[in-house]
């Protein structure tokens, strides 16, 4: 209580403030009581840590890591896909004609509306039995390992996980597409139609006035929750693991198996999840105030 | 006077409908070149719309439209080479709010006529000197006051060196201290030769800068004639009423 | 009759939700065409020996009902879960006291900042066993607390938005504290969450597919053990989502007619 204290400086407790700090600590107490006694589980973070961080046989970088790695680049690549996408759609969506208009709604409408699991299970068996071979990308990720050159293994990992990787991007970014073109089509429609004008009459070429007059505008206004769909994408990464691409919560849930150490691994996993998605968007919140400088008049 | 120049705008029996609702109705009006038009006439009356089918943010559903000779039918957009030539100040200013008053006005420019940025900046600081607030340049949109937007407005509008400018109730949200500055401004302009059609409520000001007043009514063209004739001998009775209806309060203001 | 179809709110039931339905189902049909160009032998007459059976004349749910009934149990228990944790952590935040606050913000960040499936983990492998869960309850707090987070949200804008003059109307009226808020706050803030609370619950729905990883035997895990048993992947997961899409819409049409109420009142 005294650090509370310290915090604010000015600290007055009220009844609440007791009842809910007995009951906290009631309720800790409890839980460790029910841990160590109920259940009898033995606590190792010493062993969870060293197994967690163990370099492998011929020194490689530890599983654990490579799980972050991979999370980390299945989040880039497919914020970078799904944006491309979103933007395409939500564009589509909102200036396209009649039939356009139609595709674009009901694919933001059927991916928001059913759930993300069936989606990827749906989606992978139609990738692995039907896209990849059709695009003649196996041959491409079949490729002798030694080709691939070092920033090829920075930006997309080790060449045999390319296909895996592939087919987590394609399922997360089809996914978080459907949600930012949405986003982005209500940015669109929120902007005044004399902006429209305006850049018309000024004889603006079309592509010119999405680029100067509109987009900046929209983007302005999208940005606090577009921010959080990268962020959703992110903790969303975690389910394409049910399809046996292997990133964080995948290696997690190997390790755990494998060492036994269940309660210390899955609370490093989502520990290193909480750290993840918090630093992101205190990171996309710096962007967003950066950019967003002169809209105080939308704020 | 529309009689003697060549005419470079003209209506031809133009309609339009909004779904069921006729909002031109056989309209028929030519405007010669360096005229400056003045177009008055109740609210919903179609007077937007009307010179909103000059530059085709609007397009018709019958007759024609010609803009410098060229003939537009029904549905039809400007043609490349008059985009930017018509230029229009809106009541609601429009501005581009995430730029500065100079990007504001150099961003046509650059991107329709392909001027370099320091030719573009320096052809947006002559227009500012124009309208009287040269010293404005690096302020964004919304640290200007109303009258301040237009006049940045007016002059993002010159940029384009237009032959046509339309207004379409440029002073109708602005506050009383403000129209004038923004009137003087267009009146300044009538020398330059620039063809103007103005919807606008100011009658004084119609009185003493037009060539001529048109007034519409239910989406026709009532009657059009030199100011004096239309403010002192108005030939039509809805003419009178609608004079009387809105000269009422400066009469007995 | 005609005219119910100019009505907007109709007419934005039907271009959301019953238009993309009509095209997605179009597609599929494409698809399906497509994939027998490429040797995928549909057999959709199999499917609806899953959907229902029937032996000596008596009908019985077959797996993906049975499942489907599970997922709306799951979800109409932690819609109810849902409700009363979003509420509690609404009234914390906007409380006096910094305890109160201070947890429900450490509660909001902790569940918005980690994936729903590692919730569900730490819930089934650490605070299960602790709390001595089975796989329904922990299934149904989770998903409960992780939705609970978002609904706070509402419940704080709508409590936030309650108008003073209501407040003091009722007090100066000499209504009791309790009475004020039972007959005159409630009604109004409830009437403006119902729209959005439903979105919640299409999200619920959407969200308990996730508990099938616990094996819990909802529709999704009947689908996928369905699969296992039979290979008709196609068909069936096409079913799946055709009847999640079908509750899901069944709700959100439900909340636009609630919100087109609330409009036209
Ligand atoms: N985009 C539109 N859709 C339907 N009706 C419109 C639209 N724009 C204008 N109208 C209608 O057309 C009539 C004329 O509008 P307008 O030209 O703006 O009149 P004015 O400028 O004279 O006030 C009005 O009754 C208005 O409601
Ligand atoms: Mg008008």
């Amino acid at each position: 209580m005294s650090t509370v204290n310290q915090w604010t400086g000015r600290f007055r407790p009220t009844r609440l403030d007791g009842i809910l700090l007995v009951g906290l600590v009631a309720a800790a107490g409890w839980m460790w009581y029910r841990s160590a006694v109920g259940v009898a589980y033995r606590w190792d973070w010493p062993q969870a840590l060293s197994t967690v961080f163990a370099a492998g046989d011929a020194g490689e970088t530890p599983f654990f890591l490579t799980g972050i790695y991979a999370t980390l680049r299945l989040s880039l690549w497919g914020a970078v896909l799904a944006s491309i996408l979103g933007v395409l759609i939500g564009v589509g969506r909102y200036a396209g004609g009649r039939t356009l208009r139609m595709f674009c709604g009901t694919y933001i409408q059927i991916l928001r509306n059913i759930p993300p699991l069936v989606f990827i299970f749906i989606f992978y068996f139609f990738i692995s039995s039907q896209l990849m071979p059709l695009l003649g990308l196996d041959a491409l990720f079949n490729r002798p390992a030694e080709e691939a050159s070092g920033w090829q293994r920075f930006l997309f990992g080790p060449p045999a996980l390319w296909e895996n990787l592939v087919s987590g991007v394609l399922c997360i970014s089809f996914i978080s597409a459907a949600y930012i073109a949405e986003v982005v089509r209500a940015g669109l429609a929120a902007i005044p139609r004399g902006q429209w004008e305006a850049g018309e009459s000024l004889g603006i070429p079309v592509l010119d006035r999405y680029r100067f007059v509109i987009f900046p505008q929209a983007l302005a206004r999208i940005a606090p929750p577009l921010t959080g769909q990268y962020i959703s994408l992110v903790k969303d990464s975690s389910i394409v693991s049910l399809i046996s691409v292997q990133e964080l919560t995948f290696v997690g849930s190997e390790i755990a198996n494998s060492s036994g150490l269940l309660f210390e691994v899955w609370l490093l996993v989502a520990f290193v999840y909480f750290l993840l998605c918090l630093s992101l968007s205190i990171l996309l919140r710096q962007v967003e105030r950066r950019m967003t400088r002169h809209f105080h008049q939308f704020a | 006077m529309s009689g003697d120049t060549p005419s470079i705008i003209a209506f031809e029996d133009v309609s339009k409908w909004f779904g069921t609702f006729q909002v031109l109705r056989d309209v028929d009006l030519s405007i010669g070149e360096g005229e400056c038009v003045v177009i008055c006439g109740p609210s919903g009356s179609g007077k937007s719309t009307l010179i909103r089918c000059i530059n085709r943010l609007e397009t018709h559903d019958r007759g024609v439209v010609r803009v410098h000779g060229v003939p537009l039918g029904p549905g039809e957009r400007l043609p490349r080479e008059l985009r930017g030539k018509i230029g229009m100040v809106f009541q609601s200013f429009n501005l581009f709010p995430h730029m500065t008053v100079l990007r504001n006005l150099a961003l046509a420019p650059m991107r329709n006529l392909r001027m370099d940025k320091e030719k573009a900046e320096e052809t947006a600081l002559t227009y500012l000197e124009r309208v009287h607030i040269g010293d404005q340049a690096e302020k964004y949109p919304d640290q200007l006051s109303g009258g301040q937007q237009q006049r940045v407005a007016i002059a993002r509008a010159l940029c384009m060196q237009p032959d046509i400018l339309l207004f379409d109730e440029p002073t109708s949200s602005l506050d009383p201290e403000m129209i004038r500055e923004v009137l003087d401004v267009i009146f300044e302009l009538t020398d330059s030769g620039i063809t103007m059609v103005c919807v606008t409520h100011e009658m004084g000001f119609a009185r003493k800068v037009s060539d001529r007043v048109v007034f519409m009514d239910h989406g026709e063209i009532v009657e059009s004639a030199a100011p004096d004739a239309f403010f002192d001998a108005p030939r039509e009775e809805r003419t009178r009423a609608f004079l009387n209806q809105i000269l009422h309060y400066e009469a007995t203001a | 009759m005609i005219g119910l179809f100019r009505r907007p709110w109709v007419r934005r039931v039907l271009s959301n939700w019953i238009q993309p339905a009509a095209i997605a189902g179009i597609l599929v049909f494409a698809v399906m065409r497509g994939a027998e160009n490429i040797n995928y032998r549909w057999q959709w007459y199999r499917v609806d020996d899953f959907l229902f059976t029937s032996e000596n004349g008596a009908w019985a749910a077959g797996p993906l009902v049975q499942g489907l009934f599970v997922t709306l149990e799951i979800s109409v228990l932690s819609l109810f879960l849902t409700l009363v944790i979003g509420l509690v952590t609404a009234l914390l935040r906007l409380s006096s006291s910094m305890v109160g606050r201070g947890l429900a913000r450490g509660y909001l960040e902790l569940i918005r900042n980690t994936p729903l499936l590692i919730q569900l983990y730490v819930m089934y492998f650490v605070l299960g066993p602790i709390l001595g869960w089975g796989q329904t309850t922990t299934a149904i707090a989770c998903l409960a607390a992780f939705q609970g987070a978002y609904t706070s949200e509402i419940f704080r804008a709508g409590l936030r938005a309650i108008p003073r003059g209501q407040v003091e109307a009722g007090e100066s009226l000499g209504l009791k504290r309790l009475d004020n808020y039972r007959y005159v706050i409630l009604p109004q803030v409830l009437r403006n969450m119902l729209p959005p609370l439903t979105n919640e619950a299409v999200s619920l729905v959407k969200n308990s597919s996730i508990v099938s990883v616990i094996a819990i035997f909802d529709l999704t895990t009947q689908g996928r053990n369905l699969i296992a048993d039979t290979f008709l992947t196609f068909e069936i997961w096409l079913t799946v989502a055709a009847i999640y899409l079908a509750v899901t819409l069944a709700l959100s049409t439900a909340a636009a007619m609630a919100e087109r109420r609330r409009a036209g009142a």
